[in-house]
């Protein structure tokens, strides 16, 4: 058994006290009464062997629960074995800005479950940041004394408060160099743009922060790591082996470029050579490619589904080709991203992004076709729009065409718009088949870069986080949306099909320990036996025995 | 001396106070109903032979020719025991109270030229019974108790051996604790025995009588030096004060049947206090 305040211990010194006491009381003083008698037949008490028995007893219990007071005054723990895997650290910011200011506790709590089952056996220790006085909520090992990080109004990862960084470092240092620590958060992003998530790590050296920011331009996003601290460092990304330095003292930062999804992974490396553990990845939310449907009122354009098939094998759609008749689009149309409507449209108004080839004058269309032209002559209007990047229309003139009335114009011919776009909607307003567009390599870019601006979905349509109680609609797509409240412990809650982070991590944060990022399995090692604290039975044991001393007391006096 | 010279003033009017009750102005102050000696009339009878000639009344022969013996009643003066605890129980306050009330039952008894006999229960009570008359013995009587005191209580055995052996009466006053190993009920039933008037004083020492803090305690006993180691607790106080209270009221209720006046009183109280209670409960009158 050891004692993290053993000093403690002198406690039992009052022992001695106690037991003077007790020799003290037992000398019987000397009284002269008038007519002892009377005291001969008033001595109701118990004597002779069962009374000694008794102040022995209750002397012994006094004895005892001093000692055990003493001991739990020292914080005695049982020392576990130590394992051979390194501590993981979880730093978890819950301030107003995750909205789990009220509900703290329960963060922690549903973090270290989630800890547990993503690293098991890792021993890890979480650090609760609420507000801007930090509580340390959460230990494995009581033995550990944990600091804490201070969270700033202004972006606290770039310019950290001094007592932040320090009790984020007498964290690390206490608790023995840990391999990671994490923070998340959803701080305010410069205008303009939007944090879809935060890593931040912190050692004893250092403080870095890497930020996830989309640009709603489409400039694509960035990674914006902020540093603080001394020294000079350097930033890897891992996958590519690019280098990004990063000089000066104090507070700065630098933007990364990040690709569209899959996982980075951004390490430290400081200029003279040694290279930290400690790394910064990020998983970004795999976007799934468009599901397409075709609709057609006969078969398909052979070049079409030609086109389709190839997009297919490269990726760019789901699944296999799949087609439909207009009388079924609508119909059928909620399962789908994009759908493409091969000369024709449906009888009524599909409010799904559509990309409309050749379609016939009908009320039914999100725009109007105006009357047929031979032979227009085309140009284009917009040539850094995503549908005709990498194209040049100009070399492919149409037969005919029908001007596009409505949206944005991409292309013009001599009737008008020939090639429009809107949100929802993209209109070609001639027939590829009917020109050497459906025979060209340009046909399958046009088509791909029609299904990627239609099938592009808006990013992180719902909050990132969702509070207990908080009402959350889900499905829509081949069900019904349902309204549901969320009742129950924080975390990672399966719904409909989607998981929800409620109250908790950000979906896109990857908590797999820096050993499995090669893809092995996790070499967890040997997770060792926890320090097991004893501090409450002592105090329980000596509570006890004062009052059992006491009641003995109680009834050989009463 | 055990009285200051205010008490002795106090002890004065007292005295006066106890004339006053007895509404008596002679000596002896108290007629006995029996014929002797005395100088005042109480009849003529017939004479009979065997009759002293002196006692004839020659003026009645003178006129009436016939011898009468003319009677007087029969005055003298009366037994007041004082039977004193001085045993070693009643050191201290009581010991000093019992000794000025006796001082003062006995001054007003020599005041009014009764005879007293003080017999002191102590160790030493067969060297120490001591008997005084007339109104220049009151300082004896005090200088007496002004000695020491000590030993074991033995009520009856003092009485028996300080008493006169003919039995006169009068009034005997007991003044004590009665923490009396043998009791109380033997000297009083032999008071009552020799056909004295007897009148209790029960003196309590409420210092000496109180129970000691709890712990663990030597008792000694004062008189016996007898020790007794006791856990002293609040249940045991408890219990000594029943057993304390128990004893008195023994001492009482036998009193109570046998006619006997009985006082219980606190050594602290003053003994003009007391003698007034005395002297107001007529005890001083046979």
């Amino acid at each position: 058994m050891s004692f993290l305040r053993p000093e403690a211990l002198w406690v039992a010194l009052v022992a001695v006290g106690v037991l003077a006491a007790h020799l003290i009381r037992r000398r019987a003083r000397r009284m002269e009464v008038p007519f002892l008698p009377l005291w001969t037949a008033a001595s109701e008490t118990p004597r002779g062997f069962g009374a000694s028995v008794l102040r022995a007893l209750d002397l012994l219990l006094v004895l005892v629960s001093v000692a055990a007071v003493s001991l739990a005054a020292a914080a005695p723990y049982l020392p576990g074995r130590p394992g051979t895997v390194r501590d993981l650290v979880l730093v978890l910011d819950g301030g107003v800005e995750l909205r789990a200011a009220r509900r703290h506790e329960e963060l922690l709590r549903a973090a270290g479950g989630e800890m547990a089952r993503r690293a098991p056996g890792t021993r890890f220790v979480i650090i609760g940041v609420q507000d801007e006085i930090d509580t340390l909520v959460s230990t494995d090992r009581p033995s550990v004394a944990l600091g804490a990080v201070m969270r700033h109004p202004a972006g606290w990862t770039r310019r950290p408060p001094d007592e932040g960084l320090a009790l984020a470092r007498t964290a690390a240092q206490d608790l023995n160099d840990p391999d990671l620590v994490f923070v998340t958060a959803r701080r305010p992003a410069a205008p303009g743009f939007r944090v879809h998530s935060v890593g931040v790590a912190v050692d004893n050296r250092g403080f870095t922060a890497l930020d996830v920011i989309d640009d709603p331009e489409g400039s694509g996003r960035l990674a914006r790591v902020g540093l603080a601290g001394s020294g000079v460092l350097e930033i890897e990304r891992i996958d590519t082996g690019e280098v990004w330095p990063v000089a000066g003292d104090g507070a700065r930062s630098v933007d990364l470029p990040l690709p569209e999804r899959g996982r980075v992974v951004f390490k430290l490396r400081g200029r003279d050579g040694f290279a930290y553990d400690d790394a910064v990845f990020l998983g970004l939310m795999e976007q799934p490619p468009p599901r397409v449907l075709v609709v057609a009122e006969a078969e398909p354009s052979p070049f079409l589904i030609a086109a389709m098939e190839a997009l297919h094998k490269t990726g760019h759609v789901q699944g296999p080709l799949q087609r439909v008749t207009p009388g079924h689009a609508a119909e059928a149309a909620n399962r789908y991203d994009v759908l493409v409507f091969d000369r024709c449209a449906a009888p009524v108004v599909v409010r799904r992004p559509a990309l409309y080839i050749a379609p016939p004058a009908t009320s039914s269309l999100p725009f109007r076709v105006g009357t047929e032209r031979p032979a227009p002559t085309l140009f284009q209007v917009r040539d850094t729009h995503p549908l005709l990047a990498g194209l040049d229309l100009e070399r492919i003139p149409p037969r005919r065409g029908r001007p596009v009335l409505g949206g944005e114009s991409l292309a013009r011919g001599a009737p008008g718009p020939l090639v429009a776009a809107a949100p929802g909607w993209i209109a070609l307003g001639f027939d590829p088949d009917a020109c050497v567009l459906a025979s060209s390599p340009a046909y399958p870019l046009l088509l791909r870069n029609a299904i990627a601006v239609l099938g592009k979905r808006k990013l992180s349509a719902q909050p990132e986080f969702f509070e207990v109680g908080e009402t959350v609609r889900v499905g829509g797509d081949d069900a019904p949306a349902q309204d549901l409240r969320l009742l129950g412990a924080p975390g990672f809650w399966d719904l409909k099909g989607r998981t929800l982070p409620v109250n908790l991590l950000l979906p896109g944060l990857d908590l797999t320990p820096p050993d499995a990022l090669d893809g092995d399995k996790p070499d967890v090692g040997d997770p060792g036996i926890p320090d097991q604290p004893l501090t409450l039975p002592f105090a329980g044991a000596a509570l006890f025995l004062l009052g059992l001393a006491w009641w003995i007391f109680w009834r050989s006096v009463r | 001396m055990i009285f200051t010279s205010r008490e002795i003033a106090q002890l004065r009017r007292l005295e006066i106070l106890a004339g006053k009750v007895l509404k008596g102005e002679l000596r002896g102050e108290r007629e006995f109903s029996r014929r002797g000696p005395g100088s005042g009339f109480r009849e003529h009878r017939a004479y009979v032979p065997g009759d002293p000639i002196r006692m004839v009344d020659w003026n009645v022969f003178a006129r009436m020719r016939e011898l009468v013996i003319k009677e007087f009643d029969a005055e003298e003066a009366l037994d007041v025991v004082l039977l004193h605890d001085r045993s070693a129980s009643m050191r201290g306050a009581a010991a000093l109270c019992a000794a000025k009330v006796v001082g003062a039952l006995g001054a007003i008894a020599l005041g009014h030229l009764d005879r007293v006999l003080w017999i002191p229960a102590s160790g030493e009570h067969a060297r120490h019974a001591e008997s005084f008359t007339g109104r220049a013995r009151v300082s004896d009587l005090l200088e007496a108790l002004d000695g020491g005191a000590g030993g074991a209580t033995d009520l009856l055995g003092a009485a028996r051996q300080g008493l006169p052996r003919a039995i006169r009466g009068g009034t005997a006053f007991v003044i004590s604790d009665f923490f009396d190993p043998a009791g109380a009920t033997g000297v009083l039933s032999e008071l009552l025995h020799r056909r004295y008037q007897v009148r209790v004083v029960q003196l309590e020492d409420s210092q000496r009588l109180e129970a000691p803090r709890p712990g663990r305690t030597r008792l000694v006993d004062a008189e016996s030096g007898e020790t007794l180691v006791l856990d002293i607790s609040p249940a045991t106080v408890r219990a000594y004060e029943r057993a304390r209270e128990a004893r008195a009221q023994g001492v009482r209720a036998f009193c109570r049947h046998r006619g006997i006046g009985y006082l219980r009183l606190r050594a602290d109280v003053p003994f003009q206090k007391i003698v007034r209670s005395i002297i107001s409960r007529g005890w001083l009158t046979p």
